[in-house]
């Protein structure tokens, strides 16, 4: 097993500043037993994480049993298709790198994560997931918070049990889940990836809703307070505070995003997106699985009974709610519950089906096609109903386009009981997320994204083959131009043809691989709805030979605590993919900055070593589509050197950052001993790639520099010797030459001056050079224009020059005014450096 | 006919195909298990005591190790003392929760369905599924109790998850059934 480094614990005293997180669905901590309640959660320590990322690992001692058709590398793709899910969170701070496979035993002092396939595991436990926090808090200047020093996933050693086989969607989702565990997320009641599989209404497509982000990025946050809202209250019965009561924004056609009352019965609910939500409040169900917070002296402080749930302001009938509407950045305070305790919750832990394909596949949750006009669903939770009918007085309702007409509820089956649901949709529905509110007297109880309406039948495939290159050709039907294929629940770059026919490139694979074959629509629909069964497959192509292991060269295969460097990467019998592989080195005290994959047998990486590194041997391994590459001892990281210059791989654009870094643009480079003091940078030399570099400034920290004219975009190799000793080589990313705006003029081809101001509302002409390749022809939805803080899309972009487009915006209603106002544009990512134009305020 | 129950939904629900997601895990994920298969899975059915506790860091978790004193054996020939592996507590200056994770308390008596694995350490069969608290009645009669577990719970026949109920029974009517399944189990 793994060994930990005992953890330095700083002791900062008991927080006095509020944590960003309210009572939310973290691992809390209440810094006193009485009002107000401080809570603390549970979290990593983004500034013991290089580059604030933490990196998950798979035990290089898979599963003791697999499944038939699974394998170790498709368990590891799945694994590393969760990170991107967390990852890809724009408003947490927190950054999620899959750091591939690791040895058991290897001792580390960075924070991470690991999946272990656990022998250990008692008959009838499947799997669980433990953070392991430090017992001291920690104060930071965005408050303070119990660092999580470890997350460890236990799976099943025998992955022929659940949540297997690994190229499910389930299992993904299972990954997506307990990763947010391990990350410091609780459970959540609003059918996000954090509910627990009676509710859950995610997909493979979009795994993460609007809860989920909300409660990652509370612990982790990155502007998300500009970007969403929030609302807080008090939620009491009898005038005492109700703990722990679960209060939810449910949004018509949306997500809902929830929080956990305090002992006091106050709540705080952020990372809101902007909308209209009702807002209801309901108690925990008997099943919640939710870990009480602790008080001062660690014992539980336990939720307070349940009650009547409720909507805002105070009714249980949804036609007399009312909707909150909730802005960015805003907060909506004095959102108050009074509740009536009651003896149980009589109705909770709700699923809901439809039924699809000849073999009547059970589906969960439902999903319905809205242009059918109708449709009847099935419904299972505790309280709906026994003895085969609906229990006497349930209602249910919707809070969406779909409607539950009179009649419309009926129970069937004996033990368990089961709700019919008949469904009408009302003129003008659209697709989206349907919540359920199902009411049995004075009681309601909210199931978010009970029901997903959608605009078509789910894709079927009818057959897999191979074209004369390599590709993999899907026949079937009701796909969309966005339709992915998956090849063993990894996505394949997919060209969608028409709604029966689409092309997608294999994933690299090994020799003989079957592969489950499965095509995904954006809206959530999959062809495993349907069936057959057995699920289509693709097996990749077995060589005349016995299939050769895959070998892979790492130079430098050594380097110090402390460094930055590039890592060349070849490899033999394993083809190297973009976006497809990942490069470990089996410690998470080594970063992997970023992979560029210049062919199928070569590769760059760049790669971080912390400071404090552990020393000695550690596993190296490549995973690239299914081909996994992992050998022992691949790596060794020595000990530091103080005087050994290092630079950070990251180029910025000094004059305008946004503008990237592209050829004769002046950059800034940052560092430890990049130049000798006070020597003014005279015996600092520089290149990428082998062309010499102009340095317009040098210090031990930073040097100033301007890339060179020539350069190409992309990657590109920067070697830097400080007159004492060579830098190891980093990659560097070239950007493109941004677009240059070179005139901007009316709609009369006038140009903006003082005496011609545009105005709120006017169309303006915008020459630009450098948009894209000359010739290309440019959707308007691409490119971007920036007044201000006004971003507005182009209504047109048509060719002016050889090189230069015009393109044409009107200036929005709310833009800025003065005599100048900052103006880009932006293509792809790629923004110019502003022009700045008057605009007169309108009369 | 809109009024009418499909004829597919009049099926008991039928098997979810298992490449969609309904299996997940929460904090954990359990198996459910009926006493039978408790029976035969366990490798020591007790009951006991429990006399003391501590906890160490073992690998990646820390587990607390619960002391038990032996009054009544079902199953196995083990001693008299056991030591019970349970994740979670407090080590080192760190802190691990396990949601799910079954809690003993020091002085209670319990009936206990254990497991002990190739490494010759002992878990609690089912987690939570195998603790069940020893309480008299009015009667005198003692009585083997759980309280429905709120974990993620699979029929290991379908994998679809299930709702647990709790369990309680006189505690000489689980040792007869007990005792039934291992006479099945040996005359096999």
């Amino acid at each position: 097993m793994r060994t930990h480094r005992r953890t330095a614990v700083l002791l900062l005293g008991w927080a006095l500043t509020v944590s960003s997180a309210g009572a939310y669905y973290h691992f809390i901590h209440y810094t006193s037993k009485t009002a107000p309640y401080v809570p603390v959660p549970a979290k990593f320590d983004l500034a013991a994480l290089p580059n604030k990322t933490l990196t998950i690992f798979v035990s290089a001692t898979g599963p003791e049993q697999l499944p038939p058709n699974d394998s170790y590398s498709s368990i590891l793709t799945q694994v590393r298709q969760a990170t991107r899910a967390w990852d890809g969170v724009a408003t947490s701070d927190l950054r999620v790198a899959f750091g591939g496979v690791y040895a058991d035993g290897t001792a580390q002092n960075t924070p991470s994560v690991e999946v272990i396939f656990d022998s250990e595991l008692p008959p009838g436990l499947l799997a669980f997931t433990s953070p392991m926090q430090a017992s001291n808090v920690v104060t930071r200047s965005d408050g303070s918070f119990f660092p999580i020093t470890q997350s460890v996933i236990h799976l099943n050693s025998d992955m022929t049990k659940r949540p297997g086989p690994s190229y499910t969607d389930a299992f993904y989702m299972t990954m997506v889940h307990e990763m947010g565990h391990s990350l410091g997320l609780q459970h959540t009641f609003t059918s996000s990836v954090m509910s627990t599989a009676v509710t859950r209404a995610i997909s493979a497509v979009r795994p993460l809703d609007a809860d989920d982000i909300a409660a990652v990025s509370l612990l982790y946050p990155r502007n998300l307070a500009s970007r969403t809202g929030t609302i807080t209250g008090t939620v009491t019965a009898g005038g005492q505070g109700v703990h722990m009561a679960s209060v939810m924004a449910v949004r018509p056609g949306g997500s809902a995003v929830s929080a956990l009352t305090n002992p006091d019965g106050t709540y705080r609910i952020d990372g809101i997106p902007p909308g209209s939500y009702f807002i209801c409040v309901q108690p925990l169900p008997p099943t919640a699985d939710i870990r009480s917070p602790k008080d001062p002296d660690g014992n539980d402080v336990d939720p307070d009974g349940p009650f009547d749930g409720t909507f805002y302001p105070g009714t249980s009938d949804m036609t007399k709610a009312t909707t909150i509407a909730v802005r960015a950045g805003a907060a909506t305070d004095g959102i108050d519950f009074s509740v009536h305790p009651r003896s149980s919750v009589p109705v909770y832990d709700v699923s809901t089906y439809s039924y699809f394909g000849q073999a009547q596949n059970a589906v969960h949750p439902a999903y319905v096609n809205l242009t059918g006009g109708s449709a009847t669903i099935a419904a299972a939770g505790v309280g709906l109903g026994s003895n085969g009918n609906a229990t006497p007085g349930l209602g249910a309702s919707v809070i969406g386009s779909a409607m539950i007409p009179p009649g419309g509820l009926r129970g069937y089956g004996t033990t368990p009981t089961y709700l019919a649901l008949d469904l009408k949709f009302a003129l003008g529905a659209s697709s989206g997320p349907q919540h359920f509110v199902f009411s049995l007297g004075s009681d309601l109880y909210v199931l978010p994204s009970a029901l997903k309406l959608v605009s078509s039948d789910p894709p079927s495939i009818g057959s897999v083959d191979t074209d004369g290159n390599g590709n993999v050709v899907v026949t079937g039907s009701n796909f969309a131009s966005d339709s992915q294929v998956y090849f063993d629940g990894l996505p394949a770059a997919t060209s969608v043809a028409d709604s029966s026919h689409a092309t997608a490139i294999p994933p690299p694979g090994m020799n003989g691989q079957t592969a489950v074959v499965a095509v995904f629509n954006s809206d959530g629909q999959n062809s495993m709805f349907l069936g057959p069964a057995p699920a289509p497959t693709y097996t990749y192509p077995t060589g005349a030979s016995a299939p050769a292991a895959p070998k892979v060269t790492f130079s430098p295969n050594t380097l110090p605590a402390g460094a930055r460097a590039l890592i060349d990467i070849t490899g033999e019998n394993i083809s190297f993919a973009n976006g497809l592989t990942s490069v470990g080195f089996g410690s998470s005290d080594v970063l992997v900055r970023r992979v560029w994959v210049l062919s199928p047998t070569h590769a760059l990486v760049n790669v971080q070593v912390a400071p404090n590194a552990r020393l000695g041997p550690f596993s190296a391994s490549v995973l690239s589509g299914f081909q996994v590459f992992s050998q022992p001892a691949a790596f060794q990281i020595t000990a530091a050197d103080p005087n050994m210059p290092v630079v950070e791989p990251t180029l910025i654009n000094a004059i305008w950052l946004p503008s990237g870094v592209f050829p004769g643009s002046i950059v800034s480079l940052f560092g430890l001993n990049l130049a000798a003091p006070n020597q003014g940078g005279a015996t600092t030399t520089l290149t990428i790639n082998d062309q010499p570099v102009k340095i317009l400034y040098a210090s031990p920290t930073q040097i100033n520099l301007v890339v060179p004219a020539s350069l190409k975009p992309g990657p590109a190799i920067l070697r830097l010797n400080n007159g004492t000793a060579q830098a190891y080589p980093v990659a560097v990313s070239i950007d493109p030459v941004p677009p240059a705006i070179t005139s901007v003029q009316d709609l009369s081809n006038s140009k903006l001056d003082a005496n011609n101001p545009a105005q709120p509302g006017d169309v303006l002409n915008l020459l630009v050079n450098a948009l894209a390749d000359p010739g290309s022809a440019i959707a308007p939805g691409r490119v971007h224009v920036k007044v201000g803080t006004r971003d507005t899309t182009a209504g047109s972009v048509t060719p002016a020059t050889a090189s230069a487009y015009t393109v044409q915006f009107k200036l929005d209603v709310s833009v800025p005014t003065g005599a100048q106002v900052p103006l880009t544009i932006s293509i792809d990512g790629k923004t110019s450096l502003p022009v700045y134009i008057p605009i007169a305020p309108l009369p | 006919m809109e009024n009418a129950i499909p004829a597919c939904m009049r099926r008991v629900l039928p098997l979810l195909l298992c490449l969609y997601g309904v299996a997940s895990v929460s904090g954990a994920t359990l198996e459910r298990l009926s006493l039978d298969d408790l029976t035969q899975k366990s490798t020591d059915i007790v009951r006991a005591r429990v006399v003391g506790s501590f906890a160490d860091l073992r690998g990646t978790a820390i587990y607390t190790h619960w002391k038990i004193q032996v009054t009544d054996r079902w199953k196995g020939s083990g001693g008299s003392a056991i030591e019970v592996l349970v994740p979670g507590g407090d080590a080192n200056g760190l802190h691990q929760e396990v949601p799910g994770a079954p809690r003993l308390k020091q002085g209670a008596e319990y009936l206990l369905f254990l497991w002990t694995s190739k490494s010759g350490a002992t878990y609690i069969t089912g987690w939570g599924q195998g603790v069940f608290s020893l309480t008299q009645n009015t009667a005198n009669d003692w009585i083997a109790s759980r309280a429905a577990l709120g974990e993620t719970m699979l029929d290991h026949k379908t994998w679809l998850p299930v709702q647990d109920e709790g369990v309680q029974m006189r505690y000489t009517d689980m040792a007869t059934q007990v005792s039934a399944t291992l006479a099945r189990g040996a005359a096999r």
